[in-house]
């Protein structure tokens, strides 16, 4: 199956990607492995920590899911199925 | 209206709305003038230093065009908070997660419309929370980190600050069906210069 993954910000900086296209085995795929994935990529790697220790304190990135935030889910026990739409940004608290 | 947040974004929204023509607003901080503001809160000046923001901004205001009607209330926003004027529409130009949730619980109370921005650097957002929205900024930005004092420049508050005083006036032109975006948020990238819109549910 196919997950777009859209990255901003720092992230996209780092990387000099906008986002990737992962084929993943299964017709559903918990969030955590798909953030493992993604950290493969050079400038991404910060992802794997989130995924192997979750957020802690405060969330350095939002992730949504198909236009919702992962914690109003099932956390980064979310499952992603084919054609949905991950997209992981810094939220911005300054005014 | 009401600008809740008189620092980097607000000054943008309050000027750019009352150099449109705007016939009343309502300014809300607790804070005073500080020399840190000078980068980029374009209301104030050095002479400001230690005054009231409500009232150095009320001033400036005023001396852009005599004739608008501010009311300036000196104080955080909590969830008790009470408006000195029922409002058509708020503009989210706080400093902190915290407050931004008790304001949209305020808004959602009131069904009032809610025009969200942040800064951070190069990077910032704008999203309006409309009264019947499923996802709000206590869903939208849940589990995030409050970090000490995000930095911004003047240029960044006057792109995202201007975003959303555009989004206040397509409410006041044409109404909820004017907004561009409800239930969506626009993630802004002044690194390389890009807006992108992302759906919200």
């Amino acid at each position: 199956m196919k997950v777009d993954v859209r990255v901003f910000g720092p992230l996209r900086l780092n990387s000099g990607k906008k986002g990737l296209t992962l084929e993943l085995a299964g017709p559903r795929v918990r969030l955590r492995e798909i953030l493992k994935e993604v950290a493969k990529v050079k400038g991404l790697e910060e992802l794997e920590g989130v995924a192997k220790r979750g957020f802690g304190d405060g969330a350095p990135f939002i992730i949504l899911v198909d236009g919702r935030n992962c914690l109003d889910l099932q956390g980064l026990d979310t499952e992603v199925g084919e054609g949905q739409k991950v997209s992981i940004f810094p939220p911005s608290a300054g005014g | 209206m009401v600008v809740a947040g008189v620092g980097g974004l607000g000054s943008v929204v309050a000027e750019a709305l009352v150099r449109a023509g705007i016939g009343k607003l309502c300014l809300v901080d607790y804070d005073v003038v500080s020399v840190s503001d000078l980068n980029r809160q374009i209301l104030y000046s050095h002479e400001d230093l230690g005054i009231k923001k409500v009232d150095a901004a009320t001033k400036r205001l005023l001396a852009i065009r005599p004739d608008v009607e501010i009311v300036g209330v000196q104080s955080r926003i909590t969830s008790d908070f009470k408006w000195p004027v029922e409002p058509s529409i708020v503009a989210d130009c706080l400093d902190n997660f915290d407050s931004r949730f008790a304001l949209d619980e305020i808004c959602r109370r009131q069904e009032v419309a809610l025009v969200h921005g942040g800064i951070d650097g190069l990077y910032g957002q704008v999203c309006t929370i409309l009264p019947d929205a499923v996802t709000r900024l206590p869903n939208l930005f849940k589990g995030v980190g409050q970090k000490s004092t995000p930095a911004a420049l003047g240029a960044g508050c006057m792109v995202v600050g201007g975003i959303q005083a555009l989004e206040v006036m397509n409410f006041i032109l044409k109404g909820t069906k004017g907004l561009s975006t409800s239930s969506t948020l626009l993630a802004i990238d002044l690194h390389e210069f890009s807006i992108e819109r992302l759906q919200l549910a």
